[in-house]
């Protein structure tokens, strides 16, 4: 049997990737019409909070403080060549929060969170429970799809604030590894450096993330076929997808930083 | 085995007439593959259907139509005397309300207990007034399969057989006057599908319902049906009742009952 794919003149990738795009834009656009109308899952979306939020936070932790102390690390030789040694709290601080704490939480999340949210959605799918729950006279959309959303722009901004923290603090571990600088003085050079500006698109761009990872996941688990096969597909799409969306997200985010004159 | 024979006397003696399910030129199509064509069929209130057929002929996309799961190519569905392909989806789940539905894989929710699996459908429908608590309502289903000691367990600590039960269980929660089983003994060793049917004989008994079972079981199809009909090449190819069926010399109906 010959599918239209196959018979058409285009690549079948660029014929699948142009699908994806129009899944991904259909299931925003339901997002919005049918995922913000009353009645509310409060319960569900907090459960998922937990899942996303709580459940990462010792990935977060870890990931944070060794992204810190690397970062210190690797800069302090060729800072203290050029005599800037005492900048190095302000460079890793400010590096931190503008851009490596929320794109490194964004990217983790984007393999914890949006595989997992896309496996158990494809799951779900592969074994009824959607439809279960549809002949249930629940919206399963609204039920799985939109709490999760929601769940995931709410915590990513919370974790990648967290991990900014966590990361700050790695530094200051990293920064007493190979020298000595007390902790009052580190983070009073850290706090002089970090303005309002530097935080607020950081956590304005997380929200994006968090969005995509969750939207990502979300749409791949919903529409994962061919059994355990297409559950296993998902997961691993969903990861490469939301991947690439966080660094195209990252992209323009910086452009408009930079019209905006905030960088 | 009293209570099978007992109710297969009960279900010789159908006499239903007012239609709650009409289908009318039903046609459906995945690809290139016909699965539904020119599908008709009326079904009584009362009345215990089953539907026959090869594998992948077909019986699950009919129902899962009913239900407005499947969206049909061409044609027309009543449900309780309204088109469902007119309900908006408010509509649609009220009418899902009043029609239970037993998946093949039974379906539970993995993350949920039996509790919680049992409890979903009622707390979905806050507005409808319960007749009873929900912890009532969920001992009631659990003491209508007999499972109430697994009220705490996960479905991953189920048995197959009790995982159709608690599927059982949990359609007929809210009561509906419409029963649907998706081949509910499929895969279950003969003692424990011969305890199924009993249980969804019991059932409809204590609840008349309305049944359309889907299923490949013959011991099943001459213990409920009222009338069995065969799907070949998406079309009702024969119908009537167990006895009318079984004497037919044809080649497409009588393998299923050698």
């Amino acid at each position: 049997m010959i599918t239209k794919a196959e018979n058409s003149s285009l690549p079948k990738s660029i014929i699948i990737f142009f699908s994806d795009v129009a899944e991904v834009s259909r299931f925003t656009a339901r997002f919005f019409k049918e995922g913000l109308k009353p009645p509310y899952e409060l319960r569900e979306v907090l459960r998922q909070c937990y899942e996303v939020g709580y459940k990462s936070l010792p990935l977060i932790s870890v990931t944070g403080l060794i992204m810190g102390m690397v970062l210190i690390m690797q800069s302090r030789p060729t800072m203290v060549e050029f005599g800037a040694g005492a900048y190095l709290p302000s460079m890793s601080a400010v590096s931190i929060v503008r851009e490596i704490g929320p794109l490194i939480t964004a990217l983790v999340c984007a393999g914890k969170i949006s595989s997992g949210i896309a496996a158990e959605l494809g799951s779900m799918k592969v074994t009824e429970q959607i439809d279960a729950m549809e002949v249930s006279g629940t919206n399963p959309f609204r039920y799985l799809v939109a709490t999760r959303l929601v769940a995931t722009t709410i915590m990513i901004p919370l974790l990648t604030i967290y991990a900014d923290g966590i990361s700050i603090f790695g530094s200051f571990i990293g920064a007493n590894i190979k020298g000595s600088i007390s902790f009052t003085l580190f983070f009073r050079r850290v706090f002089d450096t970090l303005e309002y500006g530097d935080l607020m698109p950081a956590v304005i761009k997380s929200f994006f993330f968090g969005f995509a990872i969750g939207l990502i996941g979300c749409t791949k688990g919903y529409n994962s076929k061919k059994g355990t096969e297409g559950v296993g597909n998902a997961a691993n799409s969903s990861v490469v997808v939301s991947m690439l969306l966080v660094i195209i997200i990252e992209m323009v985010a910086t452009q408009i930083s930079g019209l905006l004159g905030l960088i | 085995m009293e209570v099978l024979e007992k109710n297969m006397i009960k279900r010789e003696s159908f006499t239903g007439i007012e239609p709650i399910i009409q289908i009318e030129h039903l046609s459906k199509s995945f690809g290139s593959l016909d699965v539904l064509k020119d599908f008709n069929l009326t079904i009584t209130s009362g009345e215990n259907v089953v539907v026959m057929g090869k594998s992948g002929i077909g019986k699950t996309v009919l129902i899962k139509c009913l239900i407005g799961l499947i969206k049909p190519d061409s044609g027309v569905i009543h449900v309780f005397g309204k088109d469902i392909s007119t309900l908006n989806h408010e509509q649609l789940d009220d009418m899902r309300m009043r029609i239970g539905f037993v998946f093949q894989s039974s379906a539970l929710y993995d993350s949920m207990t039996v509790r919680q699996n049992l409890e979903f459908p009622l707390r979905r429908q806050r507005s409808a007034k319960l007749p009873g608590s929900l912890n009532d309502l969920v001992i009631e289903a659990l003491r209508n399969v007999g499972l109430e000691s697994s009220i705490d367990m996960m479905p991953s600590e189920l048995s197959g057989g009790m995982r159709k039960r608690i599927g059982i269980a949990r359609s007929i929660i809210l009561k509906p006057e419409i029963v649907m089983y998706d081949e509910p003994t499929t895969g279950l060793d003969p003692i424990t599908s011969t305890e199924i049917t009993n249980l969804i004989m019991d059932l409809q008994e204590k609840y008349h319902t309305t049944g359309i079972i889907i299923t490949h079981d013959i011991k099943l199809a001459k213990a409920v049906s009222n009338r069995l009909i065969f799907l070949v090449n998406g079309i009702a190819y024969k119908q009537g009742t167990y006895d009318e069926l079984q004497k037919l010399n044809d080649p497409n109906i009588k393998p299923f009952f050698e």
